[in-house]
C-alpha cells in the first residue's frame, strides 16, 4: 500500500514537473522569440509553410525558397515585367524564416538598385529590422538605400547613429560618421565624436584613425579648447 | 515423488481483441496437472485444443482467469525461478543478421551465465551446431533454426524444459538426433513438458502423456499403461478425439 | 543491472547490422553531397545552407532511423515471436523494455554522430569554422528530442496491436509535437473555449518538439542560447520521458503475448 501511495506521489511529481517545465520554457520561448517566430495567421494557407513548420524545418523550405528567388532573378523573360513577383518571393521567404538575413540585404540591394522600387526594398529592410533589430548591417542597408537614391542625408545619419549604439557594430561606422559629420558639423563637434571614438572604439586602426583626425584639427587651430582635449585623450 | 509443476482450476478465457465487441472465446478450462521431477511429459492434441495456451500460460505469457500454476513451487512471474526454466517455442525466429554465438550470449548474458563462451560452445555442441557459432542467422535453415532455438533453452541448464512442437521443421534424421538429446538431458534429472503432433516420437520418448481437448484436459496416464490398454498412442489418441 | 547491458547490446547490434541503418548512413552522406551542390547554386549564403540541409537531414533520417528500428523490432516481437523467448528469461519486463529504449538511443546517438561528423568535415573543407557553439548545441538538441520520440515510439509498441499504427501515430506525434506552439500561438486571441482546452491538452499530452528545435535559429540575434531555458527544456525532456518509459512499463507488465 505505502509503495503504491509513493509509487503515484513520484508519478505525480514527474507530470506536475513535466508541466511546469515546460510551461515555464514555451513562455521563455515566447518572451526572447517574439511575434514572428510563430507560424501568421496567412502563413496556415500556405501547404510548404505548414508543412516545414510541422516537421521543424523552416530554415530548408526558405532556403529553398530563396533557391526559387535566384532562379526568378536569373530568368531574363522576368526582366520583361522588371521582376514584378520579387517583394512578394521576399516576403514569403523571411515569413518563413525571419532570420534570413540576406534576402534582406540582397534582396533590398536588388529592389532599390536595380528594379528601382525603394518603397519595397525599404519595406523589406524594415521587416528585417523589426524581426531583428539588433543586426546593424540592415541599418546600414537602410540608411544607404535612403541616403543614396532618396537623396536624404538626415535619415542616412540617423540610422547609423543607431547602429552605433548596438555592441556589435563594425568599426566601419563610426569611420564613415565622422566623414559625414566633417562634412557638415562645426570642428569641435567633429573633435568630439573623434575623442568618444576614440574612447570607446575596439578597433587599433580606427582609434588610431580617430588620433589623426583629432591632432589634425587641433594643428589646424580651427577648435576652442584644444587643450582639455589633449587631455582627454592623454 | 516430488511435484515440478502444479496447476490447480485453470482457466483462460480470451477477451477479442477487437475494440467494440466484447466477445470471449475460452482457451482452457478448468485445468488440473501435476508434472513429477524427471519425467519426460507430452501434451497431445489437435490444433487449437488449447495446448499451446496452457503452455503460455504455465510460462506467464498469459495470465490465468482462475486458478493457480506453481512451478518448483513458487509463482512464474518470479523472475528467480525463470533462471530453473527453459523454453523451445514453436519455430523459433532470431534476427537475420546476428550470428548464432552472439544471440547465446545474449541469453548467456541474461541469466549471468560465468565462464559463458565455454558454455555457448558446448550447448551449440550439444545441439549439433558446431562449427556454425560465427555464422549469420540468414543462412541457417529451418531445422538448424529450431537446434538453435533448443540451444537457447538449454544455455542456462534448466531444471523443467518446456519444447512447444520441438519437432516442426526438423527432417526424419533432425527427429532422431532431437529424440536423442532430449532423452539425454532427461537421463541427467531434467523435466521436459512439451506439446506434438507427432505421435510416434511422442510414445518413443514420453513417460507420462495427456490429451488437451476443446479446452479440457483428459486426466494424464502413463504411456507404459497406454500401450498394454490400446497398443499404440495414436489409437489411444483417436480413441479420445473421436468421442 | 547486467541483463540490461545485454539488451542495450543486443538492439545496438541488431540495429546496425540491419543494412537498412547502413543505407541511411550512405543516404546522409549523399545528401550532404547534394546540399554542396545546392550551396554551389546559392553562393554568398553557402554555409548557412549547408547547415541548415546537414541539420535537416540529421533530424529527418534520425527520425527514419527511429522508424525503421521501431518498425523491425516490433514486427519481429510481435509477428515473429522472438519476445516469447525473451520474456520467459529471469529479467524483469521493466528491464527489458529500458535495455530496449536504451539501445534505440545509443543506436541514434551512433547514427547521428556519425552524420554530424560527416558535416562538420563538409563544413570546414567549405572553409567555415564547424565548432560553432549553436550548431553543437541544435545538434545536441537534434539528440534529446528524438530521446523524446524514441520514449513515445517505445510507448506505441506496446500498446499497439500493429506495426503500420504504430508508424503512423509516430508520424502524428512529430507532426503534433512541432505544430503544437504555433497552435496554441494561433489560439491565444481566439473567443472559442473548446478549441482553446483541444489545444491545451494536445500541448501538455504531445511532446513539445519545438522547444528543441534550434536549427531552425541559427543566425537568431535574439538571445535564445540562455542557460534558464536549457535548464527547463532539459528537465522537460527528462520528466517527460521518465512518464512515458513508466507507463510502457505499467502497459506492459500486464501484457499477454498470444
Amino acid at each position: 500500500m505505502i509503495k503504491k501511495i509513493l509509487k503515484f506521489t513520484f508519478l505525480f511529481f514527474l507530470i506536475i514537473a513535466c508541466c511546469i517545465s515546460n510551461y515555464i520554457a514555451t513562455k521563455d520561448l515566447f518572451k526572447n522569440q517574439p511575434e514572428w517566430y510563430f507560424l501568421r495567421k496567412h502563413s496556415f494557407k500556405k501547404f510548404n509553410h505548414i508543412l516545414s513548420a510541422a516537421m521543424g524545418f523552416r530554415a530548408v523550405m526558405a532556403d529553398f525558397e530563396y533557391i526559387y528567388f535566384l532562379q526568378y532573378y536569373g530568368d531574363p523573360a522576368n526582366k520583361r515585367e522588371r521582376y514584378i513577383k520579387l517583394y512578394s518571393i521576399f516576403d514569403s521567404i523571411t515569413d518563413i524564416d525571419p532570420h534570413f538575413i540576406f534576402t534582406y540585404t540582397f534582396g533590398s540591394a536588388i529592389l532599390a538598385f536595380d528594379v528601382k522600387r525603394y518603397d519595397e526594398a525599404i519595406s523589406l529592410i524594415k521587416k528585417g529590422l523589426k524581426y531583428n533589430p539588433t543586426l546593424w548591417r540592415l541599418r546600414l542597408y537602410l540608411g544607404a538605400i535612403v541616403y543614396k537614391e532618396l537623396e536624404d542625408k538626415e535619415k542616412y545619419v540617423s540610422y547609423l547613429e543607431e547602429a552605433l549604439k548596438y555592441d556589435d557594430h563594425p568599426a566601419m561606422i563610426e569611420r564613415i560618421l565622422g566623414h559625414i559629420y566633417e562634412q557638415y558639423k562645426t570642428p569641435d563637434e567633429v573633435v568630439a565624436y573623434w575623442v568618444k571614438i576614440y574612447k570607446i572604439t575596439k578597433d587599433k586602426e580606427t582609434r588610431q584613425h580617430a588620433y589623426k583626425k583629432i591632432i589634425h584639427y587641433i594643428e589646424s587651430k580651427k577648435i576652442k579648447n584644444p587643450e582639455s582635449i589633449l587631455e582627454q585623450i592623454k | 515423488m516430488e511435484i515440478v509443476i502444479e496447476v490447480k482450476n485453470l482457466t483462460k478465457i480470451y477477451k477479442s481483441l477487437d475494440f467494440w465487441k466484447k466477445d470471449t472465446y475460452t482457451g482452457i478450462k478448468d485445468v488440473n496437472l501435476s508434472i513429477y521431477k524427471g519425467e519426460i511429459f507430452g501434451l497431445l492434441g489437435l490444433n487449437g485444443a488449447g495446448k499451446t495456451t496452457l503452455m503460455k500460460t504455465l510460462l506467464g505469457l498469459l495470465q490465468p482467469t482462475t486458478g493457480s500454476i506453481k512451478i518448483l513451487g513458487s509463482s512464474i512471474n518470479n523472475t528467480e525461478i525463470r533462471k530453473y526454466i527453459g523454453y523451445m517455442p514453436e519455430l523459433p525466429y532470431f534476427p537475420k543478421y546476428l550470428k548464432a554465438y552472439e544471440i547465446l550470449e545474449y541469453f548467456a548474458d541474461i541469466f549471468n551465465i560465468h565462464n559463458k563462451r565455454q558454455k555457448i560452445l558446448q550447448t551449440l555442441e550439444l545441439v549439433g551446431l558446431k562449427g556454425n557459432e560465427y555464422k549469420k542467422i540468414k543462412g541457417f535453415s529451418k531445422g538448424m533454426q529450431s537446434r538453435l532455438g533448443m540451444a537457447q533453452a538449454l544455455i542456462n541448464d534448466p531444471e523443467i524444459l518446456f519444447l512447444d512442437e520441438p519437432m516442426s521443421g526438423l527432417d526424419p534424421l533432425g527427429y532422431k538426433e532431437m529424440r536423442d538429446v532430449l532423452v539425454d538431458l532427461n537421463k541427467n534429472g531434467k523435466t521436459i513438458f512439451f506439446n506434438s503432433h507427432i505421435l510416434s516420437e511422442v510414445e518413443k520418448i514420453c513417460d507420462r502423456v495427456a490429451i488437451m481437448h476443446r479446452g479440457h484436459l483428459i486426466e494424464p496416464v502413463k504411456v507404459s499403461w497406454i500401450i498394454k490398454k490400446f497398443k499404440s498412442v495414436e489409437s489411444y489418441f483417436i480413441h479420445h478425439v473421436k468421442e | 543491472m547486467k541483463s540490461v547491458l545485454a539488451v542495450i547490446e543486443y538492439i545496438v547490434k541488431q540495429n546496425i547490422r540491419n543494412k537498412m541503418l547502413n543505407v541511411l548512413t550512405i543516404f546522409s552522406i549523399f545528401i550532404i553531397g547534394f546540399s554542396l551542390a545546392i550551396s554551389e547554386l546559392a553562393q554568398e549564403s553557402e554555409i548557412r545552407m549547408l547547415k541548415d540541409f546537414g541539420l535537416f537531414s540529421i533530424s529527418l533520417l534520425s527520425f527514419i532511423t527511429l522508424l525503421l528500428s521501431v518498425t523491425i523490432q516490433m514486427f519481429e516481437e510481435t509477428e515473429l515471436k522472438t519476445m516469447h523467448i525473451i520474456m520467459v528469461k529471469p529479467i524483469k519486463r521493466s528491464e527489458y523494455l529500458i535495455g530496449k529504449y536504451f539501445g534505440i538511443i545509443t543506436t541514434l546517438f551512433i547514427n547521428i554522430l556519425f552524420m554530424f561528423i560527416v558535416l562538420m568535415l563538409v563544413i570546414n573543407i567549405r572553409g567555415s569554422d564547424p565548432w560553432e557553439l549553436k550548431l553543437l548545441l541544435s545538434v545536441f538538441f537534434i539528440f534529446i528530442s528524438i530521446c523524446i520520440i524514441s520514449s513515445v515510439a517505445v510507448l506505441f509498441s506496446v500498446i499497439a496491436t500493429s506495426v503500420p499504427g504504430c508508424v503512423l501515430f509516430l508520424f502524428f506525434t512529430y507532426v503534433l509535437g512541432h505544430l503544437t506552439i504555433h497552435l496554441k500561438k494561433l489560439v491565444a486571441h481566439s473567443e472559442n473555449t473548446v478549441i482553446k482546452i483541444i489545444v491545451d491538452i494536445i500541448y501538455y499530452v504531445v511532446p513539445n518538439l519545438e522547444l528543441f528545435n534550434l536549427k531552425n535559429k541559427l543566425e537568431t540575434t535574439y538571445g535564445l542560447i540562455e542557460p534558464s531555458f536549457f535548464l527547463f527544456i532539459i528537465i522537460y525532456a527528462i520528466s517527460y520521458i521518465s512518464i512515458i518509459l513508466l507507463i510502457s512499463i505499467k502497459y506492459f507488465d500486464k501484457k499477454e503475448f498470444f
